[in-house]
Formats: C-alpha cells, structure tokens, sequence
C-alpha cells in the first residue's frame, strides 16, 4: 500500500504531527492518509506541499523549523490551512468531503481507527480496542511508547 | 379466551422484554408470534461496528437503521439524537412556533408548542431493540423509589414493593449476566438499604475500577454532600468479567454505547437465539403493529399488523391480522402508547384512566466537566464503570429529586465532543474547548503534549436526575404528520419547569459538581446557549439557573401501573385493568423513574409477568 508513498510525505507528516515516521508508515498501511489527501486537496496542492518542505530542508533547516515555515499564513494561506488540514486527518481521520467540501467527514471506519489522537492521549479509538480484560486498571504505558 | 386461535400469545417487540419473555414461554412449550417493526440484525455487527466507526457524529443510533433522517419516507422510523440538533437555544425559544412546523417535519417526534424541550432520549427499532446501544448499567432500585408517597409524600407508590422483585431481579440478573461484587453494593446499606437476600451472589465478579475512576475517587474523599459522602462504587454492568454463554469478557472498547464490538455487553441476540431454539417460537420482522380488537369484556381478539418491505426508496405493504389467547405490547413507551392510542379507530383503548400516555419521563442527564489535577487516562475501559450512588436516597427526597451519578470513562466526549475538539483548537488556534485561551496552533511535540496533557485529565459526571411524573407531560397521536407507512408520528408534549421537584434537583447537581471539581481540580462545566443544545431556566430561592439537559435513554411511564383502574393503566402484573389478556411490557409501566437506569427492573417485571401469563394459560 506505501509503494506509492513519496517519502517527502511522510517527512513532513512526522514534523507536523510529532509521531514517528514509522508510526505514520504503519497507519499508512491500514488507511490511505496520502491518496485520499490527495483527493480532497489536489495533487497540486500535495506537491507544493513537500515541495516548499523538501526545499526548506535542504537550505539547512530542521524538519521542525521546515513544517513551522509552511504553517505560517503570512508565506502562503493555502499551504499553511492544507497543512493544518492534514494534521487534523492524520490526528481524527477526518478530512473535508469532496461531495461537500465545508464539512468534514471520516472516509471510512480504517481512518478512524488509525487516528492519532488516541495515541497522543495513551489510549485506544472508542470500538476498537486491541487489549485483554482488565486492563484499564493500571495507568498506561508511557506516552513515548505511543509516538 | 378466542376459539382455536394462531398462537398463545402475540408478542409485540424484540427487545430486551419482549426477547426474554418469549424465551420463557417458548420453553415451556408455548407457541408464540414475536413481531418486531425493524428488521433482523442486518446487516451484523461488523457492519454497524464499521458504520459507527467511520459516523461523523458518534451519536446512539449511529450505527443502526434506518440511517437516513427523513420519518415521513421510512416504514420504521425512531425518535433520534440527531433530531434534536435544530432545537433552539433557550435564547430563541421564544421563536418556537415559528421554527416548530420545519422541525416536526423533519423529525419523528412532533412537539406541541407548549413544550419547553424536545423528549431527549432514543431507542433503536430493529430485532434487539435498544438492548444494541444501552450502557449495561443494572442497578437494582431502592426500596424507598417504590415508597415515594409513603415515605417522602412525593410522588406515588409502586403496587409492588423492592422485597417482591427479590427472586426476579435474581432471574434478570442471572439472564443478562450481571457482573458485580455484592459485598460492593451491600456496602450502600446505610444509604440505600436493603437491595439483596441473604446469601445472595452475582453471575460474575466485579468489572474493576479504572484508573480515572480510582483518582476521582480518591480525590472526593472527605466531601459529603446532604449529609451523605461523596464516595464511588463499581457499577453492576451487564457485561462480562468472563467468559460466560459463549461471549467474551469485556475489553474495555469504552464504545458500549452505541455498540460493544465484541458482544461482551449482553443484548437480546443471544436470548432470542434461545427463544428461537425451543421450536416454539416463529419471528417475523418488519411488521407494524397498526390496532388491537377488543371483543365482548374487552377481551383482546385480534391484532392487526402491516409488513412491509423497502427497495430503491419505494414501500410496500401488506396487511395481516393475527389471534392469540395473550398480547403482549413490548414495544417502548413511546412505540406501545402509540398502538393503544391507534385502536379501537384511532379513539384508543385500555384508557379509562386517561393515563395512557401521560407521565413521559427520562432521567434528565446535568453534566458536568473539568478536569483533574492527577492523570486519570480517560478512554480506557468500559464508558462507564463506577457511579456515585450514595446519595440516590435521603430525607433531602421530600424536597428534590435524588439522583445518581454516572462518572464517565470517555473525557469530556459527551460535554464537547472531545479529544476531537480540542485538537481542532490546537490545530487551527481556535477555542471551542475553552483550553486555548491564547488561540496558539501548534504542531509536532508541542501539539502532542498539550494535547496529552489536558485530555489524560478530562473527567465528566453525569447526574441522572428523577424526573417527577406529570400528567402533561404526554404522548398523543400526530394529527398532521404520518411515517411512510402512513401511520400517525407521536406528538409530544414535554415541560420540565414545572416540576420544583426535579428543577431542585438539578441544582442539587450543580452545588455537587462545584463542590467536587473545587477539590479534584477545575470545574469547566458551562451552559451552552446555541441550537441543538436544548435547555431551561428556571428560579429557586431567588437564584436564576440556566442548564442544558441531556437525555439517558430511559424512556418511562406513559402507561403506569397502579392500584386500581382509576389511577393506572395496569396492575403490578403489568396486564391491563380494561383487558384483561393483555400485557404492556417495558418501562412504560414504571409509575415514577427512580434512581437506577431502568433496564434491569423491566427486565425483573418481565419475568413476574410471563409467570401470570403461564399460570392464565394453563
């Protein structure tokens, strides 16, 4: 499923969302985070994207310092709000409908499941729980465990 | 009794009572009908697992059919969450005549412009019922909710007292699979008192407190309110602790309502497998129920259904009649009120009372929110596992409504739909959450951990408040407004102001929570002036109160038993005072809500109700 996969994507998606490319490449393979990204923002979009990123890396900067430029709107708003976009889809599974583009919606039940958030917050997607009974009665493992 | 009739008894419902009763007599050799309005577990629970998973809105009916929103082209439509989302804000109510007319299209419960909030909860009509997307929660009442007159001079009796459902509550907990400690809830006796026999134990051990739970609760210590303490017991769950029927013990999805993926949470499937296993009993699905015909003695003959089938948006039906020696309406409190009220040529039966469809009540949820100085870890569990039930009885009961308190597993998800709207704020520097003051957009590190930091510490109570009965709060029928079988929707009219009653326990709850997050942490808690966030205002001692209100799903009282023919629909067997071979199963028959989620008790009435229904028959 990642074959097609530009490893610029999955550069820029670790520096904007703070998880571990490998974390990402796994999520990846469940849910197509970059085809449907790709449909809802265009491949023009897409490709500007890791372009402006894979630019700023290459004049020096840490992928950090490169996802902070194209987050800030006074360079380009377009950029900084598709950005933004594709942490929220990394993070919920949520993304802008192509059927109507002012509101989000979860493609399919694999986004939802393969969402960040409940990593970041040590925990599991609601309906989708991969531990024994019991579990919840101790704290869980420690948060870089989840990244 | 009808001469040679089809079966022995009609049963109308394939939820939790209608799905344990026909099991019952099944069993003991009775050749029984069950209908159900809905169809059989289609697609499966894969599929409603998935359709939940990947809904916008994580809402209780997400996951199940009918899933499009308009009632006037479904054959089965069903009151949802979702109807309630153009309600308008307590600051536009005075607009809601003018809005009412688009929204009673729009939704499957009208409402009467006298009404102050729409009905707030909502079941499933499918094979199953809403046995798909309860909680599990399955408290046994209190002996003083059966006493509210003779105790508190509030409210009314039960003809029935706590003692008399020892052995059902038993069969109903042994049914369901309940999964508690006694000692845990004996250990209530001094608020509660008596709520088990000697010797008695549960099916299966405790489900054990969470992490959250164990740090709320060890944060609350010392607190008391009403002269009773704050403290935190491990809920009896219907859901398993271990393996038991072929189900697996509970994973702590926290998903259990809408839907437990792995059928660790009871719900009626297995006992209709049951039912259908004994031969006797024949399912049929996708049939209404349109009227019942009384003969001489107001003996039920006949009962007349429609069944129906649905392709490409086009509805056909056919008509059918069927005989019995016994109904049997185990159909909701909403759904079974609505087949009385359309007999009979829509001018209703079983009524002398006039309480048919009178008394609709729900436990009214308050909520609040904040969060904890300790990590508590929200999200890992059960939704819920562990309550505050000390003070769900006290002489404070003379003056305002108790409640329980559901402490949530889940965040503030209910309160604001988080951790979803947080990292919205965090994201786009917004402040829905009120956690972004500075309106900051993060990314990479920083975003994880503030988004870990907060989210670990979100806690949420749920006060589950008694609603006092109230003759106007009622179900009628729709003169205007038709689902696509043609028949009549539900008008509703629905007030809760008028009860000082219920709006002192709501305040009772807001005093609770401050006093609770004062010391556990912050309280975040707030009132929500916007569309679909229905709410009222009210005045107590000089103080005014504003409070958004939240439905529990328990759909109660709009066809109460009683002590006699003038003041109830049925006698405490649940059989109708005017007809007298038929029964109304179901909460419906509750005469007050009491402190415990209902589905437990109606679930004991139903096993003290086929026992009349097998002794009439033999």
């Amino acid at each position: 499923m990642n074959a097609h996969v530009p490893d610029t994507f999955l550069t820029l998606s670790s520096a904007l969302t703070g998880f571990t490319e490998e974390t990402l490449i796994f999520a990846q393979q469940t849910a197509d985070f970059y085809a449907v990204f790709e449909g809802a923002y265009g491949a023009d979009t897409l490709a500007q994207l890791m372009q402006s990123f894979q630019s700023a890396v290459g004049e020096g900067n840490s992928p950090q310092q490169a996802a902070a430029h194209i987050l800030d709107e006074t360079q380009d708003k377009t950029l900084a709000e598709a950005a933004r976009a594709l942490i929220v889809f990394w993070y919920l599974g949520q993304i802008k409908s192509t059927a109507d583009p002012t509101v989000l919606h979860i493609p399919s039940a694999n986004f939802f499941k393969q969402g960040l958030t409940w990593r970041a917050i040590q925990a599991h997607p609601p309906a989708a729980s991969t531990q024994q009974f019991g579990y919840w009665t101790t704290p869980p493992a420690a948060l870089s465990d989840f990244l | 009794m009808t001469a040679d009739p089809d079966f022995d008894v009609v049963i109308v419902g394939a939820g939790f009572s209608g799905a344990i009763m026909a099991k019952i007599l099944g069993s003991a050799g009775k050749r029984v009908l069950l209908l159900d309005s809905g169809p059989h577990d289609t697609p499966d629970r894969v599929t409603f697992q998935n359709a939940y998973l990947s809904s916008d809105a994580k809402l209780p009916n997400a996951p199940y059919p009918p899933y499009e929103r308009d009632p006037s082209r479904q054959a089965a439509p069903r009151a949802m969450t979702a109807m309630t989302l153009t309600w308008p804000s307590l600051s536009d109510m005075r607009n809601l005549k003018t809005v009412l007319p688009s929204f009673n299209r729009q939704s499957y419960l009208t409402y009467t412009d006298s009404s102050e909030i729409p009905f707030l909860s909502t079941y499933e009509r499918i094979v199953g019922g809403t046995s798909w997307h309860w909680l599990g929660t399955a408290l046994r009442f209190d002996a003083s909710d059966f006493e509210m007159k003779s105790r508190y001079n509030v409210m009314v009796d039960w003809p029935l007292k706590l003692t008399d459902l020892f052995d059902d509550y038993a069969q109903a907990e042994k049914e369901i699979g309940v999964s508690a400690n006694v000692e845990d809830q004996r250990a209530m006796e001094k608020y509660l008192g008596v709520q088990f026999p000697p010797g008695y134990e549960y099916p299966m051990g405790r489900i054990p407190m969470s992490v959250s739970d164990k740090v709320i609760n060890e944060e609350m210590k010392g607190l008391t309110f009403d002269g009773h303490d704050l403290e935190m017991t491990c809920t009896p769950q219907g859901r398993n602790s271990a393996f038991r029927n072929g189900r697996p013990a509970c994973r702590g999805n926290s998903s259990c309502v809408p839907i437990c993926p792995i059928h660790a949470k009871y719900d009626s499937m297995e006992t209709l497998q049951d039912a259908m296993a004994t031969g006797n009993v024949e399912l049929v699905t996708q049939a209404v129920v349109t009227d019942l015909e009384p003969g001489p003695n107001g003996i039920i003959r006949s009962l007349n259904y429609l069944v129906y089938e649905e392709a490409n948006g086009h509805i056909s039906k056919q008509t059918k009649s069927v005989t019995a020696k016994v109904f049997v309406l185990a159909a909701h409190a909403i759904e079974t009120v609505k087949i009385l009220q359309m007999s009979n040529n829509r001018k209703g039966i079983a009524n002398k009372s006039d309480q048919v469809g009178r008394n609709l009540m729900d436990h009214l949820c308050y909520l609040g929110w904040g969060l904890s100085n300790t990590q508590g870890f929200p999200y890992r569990g059960p939704r819920s596992g562990s309550g505050i039930e000390t003070l769900r009885d006290g002489p404070f009961r003379a003056r305002r409504s108790a409640w329980r308190v559901d402490v949530g597993n889940v965040g503030w998800e209910w309160a604001d739909d988080d951790p979803a709207t947080s990292l919205k704020d965090f994201v786009n520097g917004t402040n829905n959450s009120r956690l972004n003051p500075a309106k900051e957009q993060l990314f990479g590190a920083e975003l994880v951990e503030r988004l870990n930091h907060f989210n670990t510490r979100m806690m949420r109570l749920c006060y589950l408040v008694e609603q006092e009965p109230m003759q106007e709060n009622r179900i009628t029928l729709s003169d205007t407004h038709t689902d696509g079988l043609g028949l009549p929707r539900p008008l509703v009219n629905y007030r809760v102001t008028d009860s000082e009653l219920t709006l002192r326990g709501i305040a009772a709850a807001e005093e609770t929570t401050d006093l609770i997050f004062d010391k556990v942490g912050k309280n975040y808690s707030r009132f929500i002036d916007g569309t679909g966030y229905p709410a009222i205002k009210f005045n107590l001692d000089g103080q005014d109160h504003k409070a958004n209100l939240y439905g529990a799903g328990h759909i109660v009282g709009t066809y109460r038993m009683g002590t006699d023919d003038t003041n109830s629909v049925v006698d405490n067997n649940q059989r109708c005072w005017e007809h007298r071979n038929l029964f109304l199963l179901g909460s419906g028959s509750f005469p007050t809500i009491a402190t415990g989620n209902p589905t437990l008790t109606l679930v004991a009435l139903t096993f003290r109700t086929s026992r009349s229904i097998l002794a009439d028959l033999d």
